[in-house]
């Protein structure tokens, strides 16, 4: 009998193992991604000081719009972060309704560990890699602000679109390791699927 | 690849990569400067994180491209460098379409604080045209290079 809870236990376990690095990678992923988009809001929140700091035009106008960009900008902010938080809660409950509704039929089917590691490491790699470049990108706009001084919508527009942007990107980068993880789930669910019929065929 | 054309190449990489860091520094070091960290340790904090970063970019590029022997593979970074000049065009485009709309719009006559916002909410969708326009490859920095449209 305890061989029977041992054995059960174990299965479990095996069962559980690829599940918490699946799920593992997935909040490491997303963890980087609420990070580096605060990040790189944070450095845009600074590029947006920085205009109001080189602002020759004390009109009530200019600073009205100074204003209206930061608020949007702390908009942008709390809406990516948002949309961060909201996807990583539907990336969960999607692997989750997945492994749950296939380990009923393909117990033994897991995602491949290394194969999760790749794709895990490959968009550490991307998110870290577009963020130092829209970093790079918002200090080229810094510099010009320096060089040709304050020109009040041009700087504003900048760092409102190098927001958007990378708020894109980024959703667009979190997609992608989605969708990568689940075509890399569907793949292992064929090849169970295969072999059992196979199994079938033989018996 | 002729021995001329390698190190044209690997002098054009170079220099763009010190650009870069050079550009990641200057933008830390007016970051930490408003954020209100005083000068010394300004400098030193951006000082180790160039170096950092300067490691890390010997680091990503193609060794033949530092050795300048074979010279045929392409590194990451210079699919970094292709990103950033991409992004780079794709901002500065979008930023000159929306100056021009902010323009016409003042000109029409709309207060400035609305001329703004309006421009701000066309510009996501130019945006979006922008990225469906830029390869897929170049987006996700990944090898695959069945995109070939740039």
């Amino acid at each position: 009998m305890s061989k029977s809870i041992h054995s059960e236990s174990g299965t479990r376990f095996s069962q559980a193992r690829p599940l918490l690095q699946l799920f593992g990678g997935v909040t490491l992923v997303f963890l980087l991604a609420c990070g580096a988009d605060a990040l790189l809001q944070r450095a845009l929140g600074f590029f947006l000081a920085a205009i109001m700091e080189q602002d020759a035009f004390f009109t009530s106008v200019v600073r009205q719009q100074d204003a209206l960009a930061q608020n949007i900008l702390g908009l942008l902010t709390l809406l990516s972060l948002l949309a961060i938080a909201v996807g990583f809660t539907g990336t969960v409950l999607f692997f989750s309704l997945l492994c749950f509704g296939r380990s009923r039929s393909t117990p033994a089917s897991q995602f491949e560990a290394a194969q999760l590691l790749k794709t895990t490491l490959l968009s550490l790699r991307a998110i870290a890699t577009v963020t130092f470049i829209f970093l790079v990108v918002t200090a080229m706009y810094a510099l010009l602000l320096r060089i040709i001084g304050n020109q009040p919508p041009f700087f504003l527009l900048a760092a409102l679109i190098i927001a958007v942007m990378y708020i894109f990107i980024l959703a667009y980068l979190l997609f992608d390791y989605v969708k990568e993880l689940s075509a890399g789930l569907g793949s292992r669910k064929q090849e169970a699927g295969k072999s059992g019929a196979q199994e079938d065929k033989g018996s | 690849m002729g021995y001329l054309q390698r190190t044209l190449q690997a002098t054009l990489t170079i220099a763009l990569n010190v650009t870069v860091v050079i550009l990641a520094a200057f933008g830390l070091s007016e970051s930490l400067r408003l954020a209100g960290f005083e000068r010394t340790d300004n400098v030193l904090i951006t000082f180790i994180a160039s170096l950092g970063l300067v490691l890390l970019a010997l680091w990503l590029l193609p060794r033949s491209l530092v050795t300048l022997k074979e010279g045929t593979e392409q590194g990451y970074l210079h699919r970094i460098l292709q990103s950033l000049a991409l992004v780079w065009v794709a901002v500065a485009v979008l930023l000159l379409v929306s100056s021009g709309l902010y323009a016409a719009l003042a000109a029409v006559g709309v207060e400035a604080k609305q001329d703004l916002l309006i421009t701000f909410l066309v510009s996501p969708g130019l945006l979006l045209l922008a990225l469906w326009l830029l390869p897929r490859s170049l987006l996700t920095l990944k090898e695959e290079q069945k995109d070939g449209r740039i």
